[in-house]
């Protein structure tokens, strides 16, 4: 009898289904991914399992016990314990302070058992292969680290089933290295754990078995190892995908450069890149090796300490986004509902920001050309939206991702830069975006893309070049690309132990 | 606007922390007066206290509290304590319950009233007009318009302040027994625009409306904007107090049949002359009942010309 | 439109209960009365939104309509300007002070609720030391001007009233206003960058939207719109009290704003909301006089209309959002 049971599971949200008739299991001890597209109905699977939403239909079985599941403080008692993508930690909080916020074990008169909590709080880190003092801040953390402490809190909060949601997706290598190390130790234990990503090579290595939801109903499984990365992604896309190769492209004359910028976080490195119209340059390195500063800063967004940006061998004083814009600057940022669009406001209106003054008559915004850009974007990138006056919130993670891009596009920017352009973005809207990266770039706009996805770099640049601690340390033609030495540069030997802590 | 410059300056000053004013009068008796608000009333009563100034050879801060509520005076008290005055004349916004703050403070001066009284306090005398007097006159003026009667109504700014009671109270006793009757006293806050709202409504919602007293100085404006602007001017009897320019301007038309005036000139005056006798010992210049009546006058459309000459006069203007 | 809904229904509930209770509401006088304070405080409630729309806050309109209210008569009354300088130079002066308060806000990244806040003392304090605290009117000098304030060009009959409608001039300056800030907001560059700036003004930024020239646009706009109401004020009240000209008009101002739908984090706003927002307060305030409702009330009265009003608004928005 398998640990954990569902069967025919389903949900609507006004009268959208979400989940129709869902049926898996996961036993002690096992892996179990969950593959599937944005949309196609994890969340939701994730979210009734943790309490979030309660389920319309269907069964829930937990070591032979049904269970209604009607609040996460249910499903919590019962050891389901779910790390959503996204961190909901207090950076503020120190590490023990976060490790019992809102469950704190008191003796009497409410005083806080300081010294038990202490050596639980050790204990507990120790448990998932932390090694940080437990009074440090939590923002001090890396992203890998805050997301073992997450896990280091279900654990202590005795967690039988783990769902983890994209755990790696803002990890470095060495830091998901850590991760599965540490949930490696757990499978040991008998935790079971359910696992969602869209990383189909880390699905491949670590699964024992595969799930596959396509508009919320079960597409198929891989029930026995070993599969292939093919295998999976014909589970997630629900049809065969074609990993398109590249198609070549003629560069012009250099049409970007950042020349001895200086960036904030990095004030003792000098940076200067070349960017030629047609080319796609990558911007590797861990996190904290400062691409994401180099790319605000070139776009005006931070300022820099020193430093020329020029474009077209015109020199830029981008002292704004606004005075970057005008020159044809273009950046997707990395922190999409932070930065990148507007949630509350609809397609059309964040297709349309960067473009109002486009057409535009004494201050009037052309409302006619507005509607037929943004309609014609939705058709050129597939945004799978309701209609042109959608919110944006209501679009997937994938789609509002290409709505920041439309955007953009709109401008046919003669230099864009991207930050993390796939992030938490599905198999098929990621082809779809690298698609159209490539179509920018064809169209004569430089681009410098950084991604902390390295196979993403290595599929999509025509170079790569590599960052570490704000400096350059090496740059990759084509021809010379390999996945060991862009890391070993990336890495570098100089990297103190802890130094990204 | 070089008052403005002036008062640009003088925040500045105050922000870095330079507070120290020089003393203007040297080592002469400091005495302070507190007035429960800011009106044209208060300027010239302040008028009067410059000339008490010259002629009892004492220095007077003049405060005028921003808001008017008893918190703004306790403020203003503390400050005049802090400055070492020797006698305090205050006109208390809500003097029953202002009766532990006055005592305090009589205790490091020497304490009168002026205007409004605060009989069960310690101070030592009251200057000002009997309040409930200039109600009856406003009363006896109501009723020569009114020969036939009517329902009026009253506009004050708070109920809780002493004069209102009194003029109120004053101005039932004159109409009693006449046909005369008070529908309601309705209350703006001291915000005169509320008062003209107030006044309008009073018309929208009872169109045989006899008469519209304001008890309170403002209130005779804004009963005079309200009354033209429906074109009721002369079909309802207007009484007001005090003495603001459109008030006059409206009786010399011909709208408003009178307006019941104080004499804050001597208020001031009077307040001064007695406080720098009492801040030099001189008891004998309290009268035993420790009230210092300052009559009121009735300013009929007869009187106008010769009142606002005598005004201008003191005001300096 | 639905988002109007409930503050609608409010509307048309107050004013046919006090219509049934007492049949002279419904007068041609009244109705007249309460357009023009629905007017005055409407545009006081309109200048306010805009700068809630940027996520920011006003605390300073009463106080810069009370200085404003107490320049016009110093001006024309005291210094001897023609009218036809005094009002533009006391208006400028009212933008002038919303400039500073955007850029002490955009600049040095002071927040608004304190910039604003020291605009409101400020504001007073200079009001009321430049009058020396006396009260100062326009005597009689100034019928042309008053007219901008308590003129009724045209009337309009509406079946089942007494007489004909005089339309309050300070009512068609709402109207006008509402009608320009509409547009606006709907059509131009820069009322699109104020919505994109509050509803989040991080991405409005990176797409090159010049967010602080616009956020200093919002605080310009609604302290010249509070000069503005603070000169009609002192025109048609003719009694200008320095320390409490437009005192507090300012909650009333947000108060309206919000009921009117406007969320206080920014990036929403609907003229027609603010706009009958407004008209609510001033209807409560007219139906508890004209009811004879003790004045004593009053505030109790409206805090339990606004509070029913927002839970009716919510209400309708669970509801809409199925």
């Amino acid at each position: 009898m398998p640990f954990l049971a569902v069967e025919g599971l389903s949900k609507r949200f006004a009268g959208v289904v979400a989940l129709d008739g869902v049926s898996l299991h996961v036993d002690r001890g096992e892996w179990l991914a969950i593959a599937g597209e944005n949309g196609a109905g994890k969340s939701t699977l994730m979210k009734i399992l943790a309490g979030v939403e309660t389920r319309d239909a269907g069964r829930i079985v937990l070591d032979g016990e049904p269970v209604a599941l009607r609040s996460v403080r249910e499903a919590k008692a019962l050891g389901i314990a779910w790390i959503p993508q996204e961190r909901s930690l207090c950076a503020n909080l120190s590490i023990e302070d976060q490790l019992f916020l809102g469950r704190e074990r008191t003796r009497r008169f409410g005083f806080v058992d300081r010294r038990g909590r202490r050596a639980r709080a050790v204990e507990a880190l120790a448990r998932v292969g932390l090694d940080v003092p437990p009074t440090m801040t939590v923002g001090r953390l890396s992203t890998g680290n805050q997301q073992l402490l997450e896990i280091a809190r279900a654990l202590d909060e005795h967690a039988r089933v783990l769902i983890l949601d994209e755990p790696t997706s803002s990890l470095t290598p060495h830091e998901s290295e850590r991760l599965f190390a540490a949930l490696a130790r757990e499978r040991e234990r008998g935790v079971a754990v359910l696992y969602v990503s869209h990383r189909v090579a880390e699905i491949v290595e670590r699964a024992d078995r595969v799930v596959g939801l396509t508009d919320g109903k079960n597409s198929g499984e891989l029930a026995e190892r070993p599969f292939s990365e093919s295998d999976v992604v014909r589970l997630m896309a629900g049809r065969a995908v074609s990993a398109a190769t590249p198609t070549s492209r003629t560069f012009g004359p250099p049409r970007f450069s950042i020349d001895g910028l200086r960036t904030r976080r990095h004030p003792r490195e000098l940076v200067s890149i070349e960017v030629r119209a047609g080319e796609i340059v990558g911007l590797a390195g861990l996190i904290g090796a400062g691409r994401t500063e180099i790319l605000r800063a070139a776009f005006g967004a931070d300022a820099a300490t020193s430093g020329r940006i020029s474009v077209d061998g015109t020199c830029v004083d981008v002292a704004s986004p606004k005075a970057a814009v005008r020159a044809g600057i273009a950046l997707v940022p990395e922190d999409r509902p932070a930065d990148g669009v507007i949630l509350d406001a609809s397609v059309r209106t964040n297709i349309g920001l960067a473009s109002l003054r486009d057409g535009a008559r004494r201050g009037f915004v052309d409302r006619v050309a507005e509607k037929v850009r943004a309609r014609a974007w939705i058709e050129r990138l597939g945004i799978k939206t309701r209609s042109d006056r959608s919110l944006v919130r209501k679009l997937s993670g994938g789609n509002q991702q290409k709505v920041a891009f439309a955007k953009w596009l709109a401008r046919s920017p003669r230099v864009l830069l991207l930050d993390e352009p796939t992030r938490g973005v599905d198999v098929g809207a990621k082809e779809e975006i690298h698609r159209c990266i490539e179509d920018a770039a064809r169209a004569g706009a430089a681009v410098l893309v950084a991604s902390s996805e390295l196979g993403e770099l290595l599929r999509l640049c025509d170079r790569i070049v590599v960052l570490q601690r704000g400096a350059i340390r090496g740059e990759f033609a084509r021809a010379q690309f390999s996945e060991q030495r862009v890391l070993e540069l990336a890495t570098g030997a100089a990297t103190a132990p802890g130094a990204h802590v | 606007m070089h008052r403005l410059v002036r008062g640009a300056l003088g925040a500045f000053v105050i922000a870095f922390g330079a507070t120290s004013c020089g003393d203007r009068s040297g080592d002469a008796i400091r005495v302070a007066l507190i007035t429960n608000g800011s009106s044209d009333f208060w300027a010239i009563a302040k008028a009067g206290v410059h000339e008490a100034e010259r002629t009892a050879g004492v220095s007077c801060d003049f405060h005028m509290p921003a808001e008017a509520n008893a918190e703004a005076q306790q403020r203003l008290i503390e400050t005049v304590v802090a400055r070492g005055a020797r006698a305090l004349a205050i006109s208390p916004l809500d003097s029953d319950n202002q009766v532990p703050m006055l005592d305090e403070a009589a205790k490091a001066l020497h304490l009168v009233c002026v205007d409004s009284d605060a009989p069960r306090s310690k101070r030592l005398a009251y200057v000002g007009t009997d309040n409930v007097a200039a109600g009856r006159a406003a009363g006896s003026l109501l009723k020569d318009v009114l020969p036939a009667g009517g329902r009026i109504m009253l506009f004050v700014g708070r109920m809780d302040a002493q004069n209102a009671k009194e003029r109120t109270q004053g101005i039932r006793e004159a109409i009693a027994g006449s046909a005369i009757e008070i529908l309601d006293v309705r209350t703006d806050l001291g915000d005169p625009a509320k008062a003209k709202a107030n006044v309008q409504d009073t018309l929208a919602a009872h169109p045989d409306i006899a008469g519209l007293v304001g008890l309170w100085s403002y209130d005779g404006p804004a009963i005079l904007s309200a009354v033209e602007e429906a074109g009721r001017a002369g079909k309802v009897a207007i009484v007001t107090f005090d003495e603001e320019d459109a008030v006059l301007a409206g009786i010399e038309r011909g709208v408003i049949a009178g307006t019941i005036v104080q004499d804050p000139w001597r208020f001031g005056h009077d307040a001064v002359l007695l406080m720098a006798r009492l801040a030099r010992g001189e008891a004998s210049g309290v009268p035993a009942s420790g009230i210092l009546d300052v009559p009121v006058r009735t300013i009929r459309k007869a009187d106008v010309a010769a009142f606002r000459a005598d005004l201008r006069q003191k005001l300096g203007r | 439109m639905i988002k109007n809904l409930g503050i609608l229904v409010l509307l048309i509930a107050v004013c046919a209960l006090t219509a049934w209770q007492e049949p002279r509401f419904w007068s041609a006088y009244n109705v007249g009365n309460t357009l023009s304070w629905t007017g005055l405080h409407g545009l006081l409630a309109l200048g306010t939104a805009v700068v809630i729309l940027t996520g920011g806050i006003d605390l300073s309109v009463g106080s810069v309509a009370g200085l404003a209210g107490v320049m016009l008569p110093w001006t024309i009354v005291r210094l001897g300007w023609p009218p036809a300088l005094a009002l533009p130079a006391v208006l400028v002066g009212a933008v002038g002070i919303g400039v500073i308060h955007g850029l002490l806000i955009t600049r040095l990244r002071l927040q608004p609720f304190l910039v604003t806040l020291c605009g409101l003392l400020v504001c007073r304090g200079l009001a009321r030391y430049v009058t020396g605290d006396a009260t100062i009117g326009f005597r009689e000098a100034d019928a042309p001007l008053r007219a901008i304030a308590t003129a009724t060009p045209f009337s309009v009959a509406v079946p089942g009233l007494d007489a004909p409608i005089a339309i309050p001039i300070a009512f068609l300056w709402l109207i006008a206003f509402a009608l320009v800030l509409a547009i606006f907001l709907r059509r131009t560059i820069g009322g699109r960058s104020l919505f994109a700036l509050g509803k989040n003004e991080a991405a409005a930024r990176m797409s090159g939207v010049a967010t602080s020239t616009w956020t200093v646009v919002a605080y310009a706009v609604s302290a010249g719109v509070a000069g503005f109401v603070g000169a009609l004020l002192a025109l048609d009240v003719n009694s200008v009290q320095p320390s409490t000209h437009a005192q507090w008009y300012e909650l009333y101002a947000i108060a309206a704003a919000v009921l009117g739908g406007c969320s206080l984090r920014g990036g929403e706003l609907s003229v027609i909301g603010v706009v009958l927002g407004a008209a609510i307060l001033r209807v409560l305030y007219n139906a508890i006089n004209i009811l004879a409702i003790p004045t004593q009330l009053e505030f109790a009265v409206v805090g339990i209309v606004i509070l029913v009003g927002a839970m009716i608004d919510e209400g309708l928005r669970r509801l809409t959002s199925r």
